[in-house]
């Protein structure tokens, strides 16, 4: 007898203490006004409160309050997933190109055009919409063009004089780097995460106007003649030694790191990174320069871009706020400000950045960015991430010299064929 | 035990002794090297043991920051209660499982154990649901239950090993003296397993300290979130505050090697219960 | 009605462990069962019961085999290493030959790889292993490796060095639990053995192992099942690749639930995996029955 009472009163104020902890820390609802969450990972690349601030101010003039919810980059896809399937998903969510046709045919994100006939605004004010099946799903804040970054150090202690303008200078100078004990170029292929192969692979094709989908908008890998020169192009850099080892586990995260200890010459990467290489490396001596494009080609270069773009949840209770605070977002001021924080292009038309007071490397950024035409084949593919995983795979077995170019461009097609037939 | 051998088998053993120290210890002095250095000192070629640019900033960075001392203070909550929570409940279990024959006590024992094997990646989103049910999502409860459910199977089994390694004999005078089951699992039984409760609570602890995943959506504010959703947020997309996170995980393992430090007179020879091993 | 309360008896002892396990990972764990009958689960509003299609899918999958292939490896390796590290540091740190003061200190050493989440883990060994790392550093003096080694990144090799990370990660927990047990075992059989001109190898063959036999059968099996699900490590390190030579089952199943939604395949393969650690727990059950009786 004595046991089992004492059984129970033990455990039942084990349970009371739990329960008093737990509810301790429940976040009283504010019945006063509406609350939106917005699930993102910008606070942490922003200025240390910048991105609060913006809300700040938002709750200041229109009295709704935006609580930021933050998970690392790398898990915010698996937080809105399993946010959106239990209820619990935030009203706004940040999301990457590469999701939003998933998220839109899974019910996870709310058709925005419908929303935004509803609601009347301007939306000329959009610098593009991103669509999935014909309606948009997400609105890009602002753009980041993904430029070459130089080490103009090592192109000085080596004797290169210009940056290279085709494949083959390209070739040239990565030759002339290496036997200067130099790494020339780095491609991040690591199998966790795919921004390597969009942003850093594919990307280099594009700016000769290389790419997987045709003018009809279909998919033309298998037997592409330009992907195929592309490919052999890139693996004979890698034969002769010219790329970063250990591509196919290099993150991205590795790969600015080592550019920023000053041993690697060129990178392809998001303009965003220049605000942390200038903390990180103040004495580095950077330079920008358009992707090298293919000899003779004198079309306009595709500029691979990533954006930070917001959807609305379908879960959401509040989407006509939730839309007028992603309108807020495309103010003049506003944008430009965070554009130029970010040293990005603004989403917004109305937006005049004023990038005198940013980064000295940025004009040419914007120059080149300006001259091509923004392009993610990516963004809004169907799969786009059962797709890049098994694409990296091919890649890299290719590279290794175990596929032939041909099998190689075979095997991609099968993939992207097996993955819209689904 | 002190053979003819002595001197050569202690050179040997001592040379074990340091090659074994250099594995384990190496990668962990080398975090420490890394979390005194910046962001591009620890991608140098060639490498740096001792810098001239060592500094203390990434910890100050990390200790003047109240959101990040916020989460050391979860985490050692939730460890904490999660350890005397599933000691205390998976000793009664063990007790069971040791000392008694029951109808289904193979069927429930091979649950115990299996259940365990369900990656929890694939768990994650029906146990997600019905942490919303119970409306524990984000507290601390719902992170406490999660920590017991995934130590207790690995509590009972430990504790289950070690009771019966201890013979019957005990047990059975006190019950004859007219003492309860309860007080000889509590009385009898858990005095004598202690090096054997500080081993499984130093791993509950460990377990509860270190879960990243489950951490990370079962809560949303980062009011209620634990030192490794700490350390992931310091993942950017872009780049990595690798200083900082080699600072943090620095000062997170710190306490618990401290209540390691002053636990470990438990695993000295000698203190043994071997008098009652039958 | 004594005769009752005595039946009773263990299940009282038990009732918190099972009311917990029950609701909280029986119930989640009935629900991915019942999803890899449907076509599709969660992202589907409206799934439909496909049978044993899923099931079907899965072992006819070439990835699913060469993920079973690389578990395999992956995990016995790192359960046999574990286990004979575990043992060895254990022996050493209970053996009379040093002094108190050179144990104390070499037991927080040895403990130190247990302290770190996994993700950290992993990145301070991404780190050390990356090209120009301080590995092919050390190693480039002893003409090992060079400054550019790839031991992540090298398909021929990765595989080997995701399990020495988690050899590396997982033997304390072995070595505690040994300790532990270690002190458990009387003297005076040492003694008496030694009087009957046993050697160390005999006194540990035939004292050591059998006295710690429960214990090591339990972390085996927990390790086992542990090792089988092991995820944040070798994502972080990896991510399955290069070319998919480090994918193991849980990477396997989480590409299929997070990259590719598609829940009801993950959970068939899952509940394959559950249905391999219930054949080795129903092993372990009967051995530790057969131990007892």
């Amino acid at each position: 007898m004595m046991k089992k009472k004492s059984v129970s009163v033990s455990l039942a104020s084990a349970m009371a203490l739990a329960a008093l902890l737990g509810g301790m820390n429940v976040n009283a609802a504010d019945d006063a006004g509406i609350t939106l969450e917005w699930q993102q990972w910008w606070a942490v690349e922003c200025p240390e409160g910048y991105v609060q601030a913006i809300c700040d101010r938002y709750y200041e003039e229109t009295g709704v309050k935006v609580e930021l919810l933050s998970a690392p980059f790398a898990d915010t896809k698996t937080a809105i997933v399993s946010g959106a399937s239990t209820g619990t998903v935030a009203d706004i969510v940040s999301v990457d190109g590469s999701w939003v046709y998933d998220f839109a045919d899974q019910g996870i994100l709310t058709n925005i055009s419908t929303l935004l006939d509803a609601d009347g605004f301007d939306q000329s004010v959009f610098m593009s919409q991103w669509t999935a099946m014909g309606s948009t799903y997400a609105l890009p804040v602002i753009n980041f063009p993904y430029p070459m970054f130089v080490n103009l150090d090592i192109l000085e202690a080596c004797g290169i004089e210009e940056v290279p303008r085709t494949w083959s200078e390209f070739e040239e100078v990565c030759k002339t780097i290496t036997e200067n004990g130099y790494y020339a170029y780095a491609i991040n292929l690591d199998a966790s995460s795919p921004s390597g192969i969009q942003n850093v692979w594919s990307g280099f094709a594009w700016a000769s106007d290389i790419t997987m989908l045709n003018e009809e908008g279909k998919y033309s890998i298998a037997g592409n003649p330009d992907l195929a020169e592309y490919a052999e192009f890139m693996k004979n850099l890698n034969d002769q030694g010219y790329i970063y080892p250990g591509m196919s586990s290099l993150t991205e995260t590795d790969m600015t790191s080592k550019f920023a200890s000053g041993e690697l010459a060129f990178i392809i990467n998001s303009a965003a990174v220049l605000t942390s290489f200038r903390q990180e490396a103040p004495d580095l001596n950077i330079g920008v320069c358009a992707i090298p494009v293919r000899d003779g080609f004198e079309g306009t270069s595709k500029n691979c871009t990533a954006n930070w773009a917001l959807g609305i949840t379908e879960n959401s209770e509040n989407k006509e706020e939730a839309l007028k605070f992603i309108e807020y977002l495309y103010n003049a001021d506003i944008n430009a400000d965070l554009a130029v924080t970010q040293s990005a292009i603004p989403g917004s038309t109305l937006a005049e950045p004023d990038y005198s007071g940013g980064d000295p490397v940025f004009p040419d950024i914007y120059e080149m960015y300006m001259a091509g035409t923004p392009y993610n084949e990516f963004t809004g593919m169907k799969s786009a991430n059962e797709f890049m995983p098994a694409y990296i795979d091919e890649v890299v077995t290719y590279m290794d010299g175990d596929t032939d170019t041909e099998t190689f461009l075979q095997n991609v097609q099968e993939i992207r064929d097996g993955l819209d037939a689904e | 035990m002190v053979g003819r051998h002595k001197r050569s088998t202690k050179v040997i053993v001592s040379i074990l002794l340091v090659l074994g120290g250099v594995f384990a210890g190496f990668p962990v002095l080398w975090m420490f090297i890394s979390s005194l250095k910046s962001n591009t000192e620890i991608f140098a070629w060639p490498p740096k043991f001792i810098d001239a640019g060592f500094s203390l900033n990434n910890y100050i960075a990390v200790l003047r920051d109240s959101e990040k001392i916020r989460f050391f203070i979860n985490s050692y909550t939730i460890s904490g209660l999660v350890v005397l929570f599933t000691l205390f409940i998976g000793i009664m279990a063990a007790y069971a499982f040791s000392r008694f024959d029951f109808p289904f006590k193979e069927i429930i024992n091979t649950i115990i154990v299996s259940v365990q094997a369900i990656p929890p990646i694939v768990l994650l989103i029906p146990y997600m649901s019905l942490i919303v049910t119970l409306r524990i999502f984000n507290t601390y409860f719902a992170l406490l239950l999660t920590y017991m459910v995934f130590t207790l199977p690995y509590c009972i089994l430990m504790m289950t090993g070690y009771f019966n390694t201890i013979s019957t004999t005990l047990d059975e005078a006190v019950l004859i003296d007219g003492g309860s089951r309860w007080r000889v699992c509590w009385r009898i039984l858990v005095p004598i397993s202690i090096p054997g409760i500080i081993s499984v609570g130093m791993y509950t602890f460990m377990q509860a300290w270190n879960e990243y995943l489950f951490a990370l959506i079962l809560t949303k504010t980062n009011d209620m979130r634990t030192v490794p959703v700490g350390i992931n947020l310091l993942m950017g997309q872009h780049t990595y505050d690798w200083g900082q996170m080699m600072a943090m995980s620095c000062l997170g393992s710190l306490p618990v090697l401290i209540l390691f430090i002053f636990f470990q007179k438990y695993f000295i020879a000698g203190m043994s219960s071997g008098a009652i091993k039958g | 009605m004594r005769k009752v309360k005595k039946a009773a008896t263990p299940y009282l002892f038990l009732a918190p462990t099972i009311i917990l396990m029950v609701v909280l990972l029986v119930i989640p764990i009935c629900m991915i069962f019942q999803y890899s009958f449907l076509n599709n689960a969660i992202v589907e509003k409206n799934p439909e019961i496909v049978g044993f299609k899923n099931y079907s899918k899965i072992l006819g999958d070439k990835a699913f085999w060469n993920a079973v292939r690389n578990t395999i490896f992956f995990v016995l390796v790192s359960v046999v290493a574990h286990m004979g590290l575990g043992m060895g540091f254990a022996m050493l740190l209970n053996s009379s030959y040093f002094a108190r003061r050179t144990k104390t200190i070499a037991r927080v050493i040895y403990v130190l790889p247990w302290m770190f989440t996994a993700s950290v883990i992993a990145i301070l060994w991404k780190l050390m292993l990356q090209p120009q790392g301080i590995i092919d550093y050390l190693l480039s003096f002893v003409h090992l490796a060079t400054k550019d080694s790839e031991w992540l990144s090298d398909r021929s090799i990765a595989l080997y060095t995701i399990t020495f990370v988690n050899i590396w990660c997982g033997y304390p927990f072995y070595m505690i639990s040994l300790l532990a047990g270690l002190q458990g075992i009387s003297g005076d059989l040492y003694e008496c053995s030694a009087l009957d001109g046993a050697d160390s190898l005999q006194q540990f063959l035939h004292i050591t192992i059998p006295q710690l036999k429960p214990i090591i059968i339990s972390i085996s099996m927990l390790d086992f099942v542990w090792s089988i699900q092991s995820f944040a490590v070798i994502w972080m390190l990896t991510g399955g690749g290069p070319a998919k030579t480090t994918e193991t089952l849980s990477i396997y199943i989480y590409k299929f639930a997070f990259n590719s939604s598609k829940y009801a395949l993950a959970s068939a393969a899952s509940v394959i995996v559950l249905i391999i650690c219930i054949i080795v727990a129903i092993f372990y059950v009967r051995q530790q029955k057969k131990a007892r009786d």
